[in-house]
């Protein structure tokens, strides 16, 4: 199968996100890796994407956030752990409403449905 | 570094914002770096396959400009016009900033000067004096806001070291104790330019100065020891060169 990249999600990004927070929070590449394992290896996300993606969440109070105390024998900067919030897990359901519908319907005019 | 200040720089928004996008995007790009060091065993190879995957810099600034809220573009317009602006001096900054304020106090304040100075009022000083007082006030503060904001960067840099600047606790006890001294001198400052001789009894309140003084002092040091090590981060990414205009 090709795989899907970043222009085809638009839109679904955001939802996908909140799906992954669903097990657990968890810090951006966390969250990259679930999505990629979810994805089966067919996800292309431009990584730093991700980020715009998790602070809109946030702006809007479906995830909330907070940094991790230090980079335990890390490099680099320190990390933001991202959860769900009861905002998120309501704006979840609701996306995933939307695209049953959305497959339903594309799925009757494409034929892919029985 | 660079990759990321790449992106970030140009973005509108406050340096609060910006500093936990840099921060959170060098702790992904490390962190991808890393896992292609592992995986390709070179350096070079590695990085560029992480900036790679991190993406465009200047599509990566157009998405995290659109996720910046209204509020955001408010807070760094502010900036633009009262923060700092890399690679601005303290001595500029501060100056700039005391001017600034000069003139945003002095255009709020005259119709409210004008109407007490010219009112018939039951007050036991003629408007001239009260004209002077004000005026004599918002000298001296504009004077204060330069010489504590200049005192209060090189008693931070001393106290926690910044790229050139080397951890010195004795300059920054110098500095510390200047701050102290400069709240202390502005209340008499005041009285004695407004008033003149007028109040020759202003030396009965300078316990109460020195009060203020160590009071000040105390605050400027805490706030040094809480949000210095932010600020000098801000400052550092702020200068990075990216090789390229933002």
């Amino acid at each position: 199968m090709e795989p899907i990249h970043g222009d085809k999600l638009r839109g679904h990004l955001e939802t996908m996100i909140l799906s992954t927070l669903e097990r657990g929070e968890a810090h951006g590449l966390e969250i990259l890796r679930r999505l990629e394992e979810a994805g089966c290896g067919l996800l292309r996300l431009k990584e730093g994407s991700l980020y715009p993606a998790l602070y809109r969440l946030e702006e809007a109070g479906e995830v909330a956030a907070e940094w991790e105390p230090e980079p335990h024998g890390r490099r680099g900067g320190r990390r933001r752990l991202y959860r769900l919030t009861d905002k998120g897990t309501r704006r979840l359901a609701e996306g995933r409403a939307e695209w049953q519908q959305f497959v339903s319907v594309l799925g009757n005019i494409l034929g892919a449905t029985s | 570094m660079v990759a990321v200040e790449r992106a970030v720089r140009p973005v509108q928004a406050s340096g609060k914002c910006k500093d936990r996008m840099r921060e959170e995007l060098l702790a992904h790009l490390t962190a991808i770096y890393d896992e292609e060091y592992a995986r390709l065993g070179d350096e070079a190879a590695a990085r560029a396959e992480a900036i790679r995957r991190l993406g465009e810099p200047a599509a990566l600034t157009a998405e995290l400009q659109a996720s910046v809220p209204v509020k955001g573009w408010i807070d760094y317009q502010l900036e633009r016009l009262f923060g700092w602006h890399a690679p601005e001096s303290a001595v500029r900054y501060t100056f700039r900033l005391a001017v600034l304020i000069l003139i945003f106090s002095v255009v709020l304040s005259t119709p409210v000067v004008l109407t007490i100075a010219l009112t018939n009022s039951d007050f036991a000083i003629d408007g001239l004096t009260r004209l002077r007082i004000g005026g004599t006030f918002l000298l001296v503060m504009s004077i204060d806001v330069f010489l504590l904001g200049l005192l209060y960067y090189k008693m931070r840099d001393a106290l926690l070291g910044r790229m050139e600047v080397r951890r010195s606790p004795l300059r920054a006890t110098c500095f510390a104790l200047l701050f102290g001294l400069v709240l202390v001198a502005s209340g008499p400052a005041i009285a004695v330019l407004a008033l003149g001789a007028v109040v020759s009894n202003v030396w009965l309140l300078l316990p109460d100065f020195l009060v203020l003084g160590a009071l000040g002092l105390g605050f400027a040091l805490f706030y040094a020891r809480v949000n210095g090590p932010a600020e000098i981060r801000h400052t550092e990414w702020e200068c990075l060169d990216i090789g390229v205009a933002a």
